[in-house]
């Protein structure tokens, strides 16, 4: 039925685009127009504003129909020695239509944000450690220690959410919460107006190892010679390290920054461990941000159905993992590899890397531009607004239903494989 | 369409057949007692030589949600060393421990299995559980929501609420999360281990709430009964792995006070503190109690030797378990005011006296508990051992010669403290097809499967007989889900998807209204978007979901 009143409907949103996946979204739907009119941040926004509902196809940059495309796409695969589904900027039910093409036709799979992803699984799969949740942190801590800033500013909702939530099952745990901040001194105008007792310590997220280091030390009850470290005055460092061991429940928190940076392993296992020493006498937790871009979700669906996290190969006929060797990149560059299905349903920014020489398809969002022209762009919806979801949280105990906010007739990552997949499988 | 099992042993415990030769009849995926004049038998399967029995049931059994995901992220070297490549039917993968979901299906398959149950599923996390189930082909699924560490009920017994909103908020649980039975892990103990208590005995209160595991198990287990859900208290009790808590068990039986209980992997539960080492078995007295106490049911959770992992929500004693993490590593969360998890490699080794102790613990539970219909056999896979090793605990079972054999090779001092050797009692097919068919069907009130009378759902596997159990049931000739054939020789021939089983008792919804505001207040998600949907579950026919009956309530 056509509403011939053109009133925009307003509906409740899920937010795709990070990995905190804020479910109390309001969009105000006018046709395929849509606009954030409840609590939001600045990268909601821009994900909710990128994009078109162009659904036409590029097969080497010209348009093509759907089942030209398809067709196209599928010959590709068919003749293709070894696949590499790369981006997996996707959903669930994408990724897992991911795995069963991956799978059926011995290729691999990573994440565009796989180099962060490959450390963090790293360091469970050596180390272990433990963690935290969303809802834990916000009503159980009473000492929160962000490592770098991507937890801050206009792009998260994290402190909001979890540093200064309207309410907790604990409030004395709230009145007494502090916030540490020990990230670089660009922090300084996110910190404005936070509203529990903050205290900034600039560090260059170059000298978090050392940091980390020097806080376990001092934990462990060690006296440092060094008045500084990393910047930061040896007292001040002490003081941090008596407030974690004071705290009845404190989380350290870092994000893609921190796991990023030079050395990021070593940092984040000496964190990992400092976790650990604190547990013997007291409780505290860690909580690792980022997973967006369906990150999480893409590598807990290849962890249960393939029993390995993210780059994994099926080439020799089941699932082996190397973090190194089986990244998108290396294999393209080694000559493994001989396609990249790209996958990026999220921003429209978000094209396979210019610098990798390879036949590719991309199932991109909507509305993508390219520097280099891929084999085949078959346009898709984002999940969440052109068509329902599921995504798993950043702290990968939680996943969420996104439902469609319009109807755009894109199609999902999911149905997309699904008709290649038809053509090319048995 | 109608396919005709000619000439079969029957072993249906259900209908009183013990090896009874007989014909059986499938149509249209259901056993008919036989057919009409006019009808056709399509195919004809003459099993003479061999052994029927309804599909077996896995009552507890850790093969999806988020803390197995967790722990294949921790413990990769349980899929290096045992990789199952793609076939023309079956999807790669593999792993023992924390197999991938699509093997674990075709493994219990291959066994003969047709059901598994997925005890430890929590609301926060049951989109994921039902996700993990619908990519484990094969076989039915369900799952037991986990209550009684999350802070909205400790709060509202806290405050001495009326039962009435305790028990709507039960059926609501077991709604949102799409589950078949509730389970208690640590009652109380995971949410304190929140704030630091390090054990939590069964009269010992929350530090916070001061609510103690004694009452959280009288409360939920009340409020089943009233809400006339099927499957008692799934019970974890208080103190695992803790010697000496054998007195915590006994005590966690009379508690009960006659309400019905099934104590989960009691193996675990069952250890007293005599001897030199003050490791002993608690077996006997364990034996005793269930016997004595008809509300009672148990299943062991065998432990055999190997590598394996232990995944549990009972972060409190897997913390405390984190030192003897083999290989050296293990991953704990606190998860959404709502449970936790722990994930701890840890091999079991024969000349451990403490391990080979566990290993007779275990099977003389199975030996004394006299009724099979209060007994189940599991591994509590992983944490006992892998569910692949149910062929050889079946033959350990069977087999008086060879479990003696086997208690030979243990840690002698351990075999000297068990009274395993002087048990002569063999286990009869009649036994083992109530303990891993009938009962556990009866147990979580699953009418039409776990027999072969007419009207059951054709879940049914045939066995070759031979002498020795332990290959009979590790490779069955047949097996049939919802009556098309899936494995044959021990391999699958065809790939089915399974159904998933929940409960939905009746309940007063405005519940709903002090849940939304407590969602609100506390949650880090709308209370509307962590409820799984009948859609989600069925996804585009892929899943199905059978609702079972609930009986009729003892609500006041």
């Amino acid at each position: 039925m056509i509403d011939s009143t053109h009133q925009p409907v307003s509906r409740n949103a899920v937010c795709p685009f990070c990995s905190l996946l804020c479910d109390d979204l309001r969009v105000a739907v006018d046709g395929q127009a849509l606009t954030l009119t409840g609590p939001s941040c600045g990268r909601a926004r821009a994900g909710f504003a990128d994009g078109s509902i162009e659904d036409v196809p590029l097969v080497a940059g010209v348009q093509a129909s759907a089942q030209q495309a398809i067709e196209r796409a599928a010959a590709l695969l068919a003749g293709s020695r070894h696949p590499v589904f790369g981006g997996l900027a996707t959903d669930i039910d994408g990724m897992r239509t991911v795995m069963m093409l991956a799978d059926r036709c011995g290729g691999s799979v990573d994440h565009m944000d796989g180099d962060t992803l490959a450390r963090k699984n790293g360091l469970l799969a050596t180390r272990g450690g433990i963690s935290t949740t969303l809802a834990e942190v916000a009503n159980r801590a009473d000492l929160i220690v962000l490592f770098g800033e991507d937890a801050l500013g206009e792009g998260s909702r994290f402190v909001e959410r979890c540093v200064t939530p309207g309410d907790s099952l604990h409030p004395e745990r709230l009145a007494a919460r502090e916030l540490v901040v020990l990230a670089p001194q660009s922090a300084t105008r996110a910190l404005k107006g936070i509203s529990v007792p903050t205290r900034h310590l600039p560090m260059a997220m170059s000298g978090a190892a050392e940091v980390a280091s020097a806080l376990r030390a001092l934990l462990a009850g060690r006296t440092l010679a060094a008045r500084a470290v990393a910047g930061i005055r040896t007292t001040d460092l002490a003081e941090v390290a008596a407030r974690l061991a004071a705290a009845r429940y404190a989380v350290v928190v870092w994000g893609k920054d921190l796991s990023s940076a030079p050395h990021s392993e070593v940092a984040m296992e000496l964190l990992n461990e400092l976790l650990k020493d604190l547990n013997r006498s007291t409780r505290a937790a860690g909580l690792v941000l980022g997973g967006g871009d369906g990150a999480a979700s893409a590598n807990a669906v290849c962890a249960w159905q393939a029993g390995y996290g993210l780059r994994t190969s099926f080439a020799s006929g089941g699932p082996e993992h190397d973090p190194t060797r089986f990244s998108a990149r290396q294999l393209i560059e080694d000559g493994t590899a001989d396609l990249l299905v790209w996958i990026s349903a999220y921003a429209t920014r978000q094209t396979p890397p210019a610098d990798l020489d390879c036949p590719t398809i991309v199932l991109g969002r909507s509305g993508m531009r390219f520097d280099v022209v891929p084999d085949i762009y078959i346009p898709v919806g984002t999940p969440g607004i052109d068509h329902p979801g599921r995504l798993i949280r950043a702290d990968s105990s939680v996943s969420l239903p996104l439902p469609a906010l319009r109807e755009s007739g894109l199609s999902s990552v999911r149905q997309v494989l699904g008709q290649i997949a038809a053509l090319v499988l048995p | 369409m109608i396919i005709k099992l000619a000439n079969a042993k029957v072993y249906d415990p259900v209908h009183g057949a013990s090896g009874d030769v007989r014909d059986l009849y499938i149509r249209d995926g259901r056993l008919i007692a036989t057919p009409g004049p006019d009808e056709r038998i399509d195919t004809t399967h003459d099993l003479s030589g061999c052994i029927v029995m309804a599909g077996a049931i896995d009552i507890h059994t850790h093969i999806g949600g988020g803390k197995v995901n967790l722990g294949r992220l921790l413990l990769g070297e349980d899929h290096r060393h045992d990789m199952a490549a793609r076939t023309a039917l079956k999807r790669s993968g593999g792993g023992l421990a924390t197999p991938s979901t699509f093997t674990a299906g075709y493994r219990y398959a291959e066994m003969g299995y047709t059901a598994c149950f997925e005890p430890a599923m929590m609301l926060a996390n049951a989109r994921q559980t039902h996700l993990e189930m619908a990519d484990t082909p094969m076989v039915d699924k369900g799952a037991y929501v986990l209550l009684g560490n999350d802070d909205f009920l400790l709060q509202l017994m806290a405050k001495g609420a009326d039962p009435r909103v305790i028990r709507d908020y039960v059926a609501w649980t077991l709604h949102s999360a799409q589950a078949l039975a509730v389970k208690v892990v640590n009652p109380g103990g995971i949410n304190a281990f929140k704030f630091n208590q390090r054990r939590l005995d069964l009269d010992e209160p929350n530090a916070h709430y001061g609510v103690t595991p004694r009452q959280i198990l009288h409360t939920l287990s009340r409020a089943l009964v009233e809400l006339g859900v099927p499957h008692p208290l799934h019970v974890h009790g208080c103190n695992l792995g803790v010697p000496g808590n054998i007195e915590t068990t006994l005590a966690t039986i009379a508690g009960a006070e006659g309400l019905p209980m099934h104590l989960t992997h009691v193996q675990f539960h069952s250890y007293g503190t005599e001897g030199d080492r003050r490791f002993s078995s608690g077996a006997a007295r364990l034996a005793e109690a269930v016997n004595a106490n008809p509300n009672i049911s148990v299943d062991v959770g065998q432990i055999l030797f190997g590598q394996t992992l232990t995944i549990s929500g009972d972060t409190m004693r897997q913390y405390a378990g984190c030192d003897h993490a083999h290989p050296k590593k293990w991953a704990l969360m606190d998860i959404e005011c709502d449970a936790g998890c722990g994930a701890v490699p840890f091999r079991y080794r024969d000349k451990s006296f403490v391990n080979a102790l566990q290993w007779a613990i275990g099977l003389e539970i199975f030996l004394q508990v006299d009724d099979p219909w209060r007994i189940f056999l599991t591994t509590d896979h992983p944490n006992g051992a892998p569910f692949t090793s149910y062929p050889h605990l079946i033959r350990l079972l069977m087999d008086r010669n060879y479990r003696n054999e086997a208690l030979s090779l243990i840690n002698p001092e351990a075999a000297a403290y068990s009274n395993l050797a002087s048990i002569d009692r063999e286990y009869s097919l009649d036994e083992i097809a109530i303990m891993t068919r009938a009962a556990p069907a009866r147990s979580l009130g699953l009418h039409d499967r776990g027999h072969l009378g007419p009207g059951a759902a054709a879940d049914i596997t045939v066995y070759r007989e031979q002498g020795n159990p332990e290959a009979m049931f590790g490779r069955p000739a047949l097996v049939f889900k919802d009556g098309q054939l899936i494995v044959r020789d021990g391999e699958i021939v065809q790939v089915v998807h399974g159904s998933t089983h929940v409960v939905r008792p009746e309940f007063d919804p405005g519940i709903e209204r002090d849940l939304s505001d407590w969602y609100q207040r506390y949650a880090s998600y709308a209370m509307e978007n962590i409820r799984v949907t009948d859609e989600e579950i069925e996804d585009e026919g892929r899943g199905g979901i059978h609702v079972q009956a609930c009986r009729d309530g003892e609500a006041t």
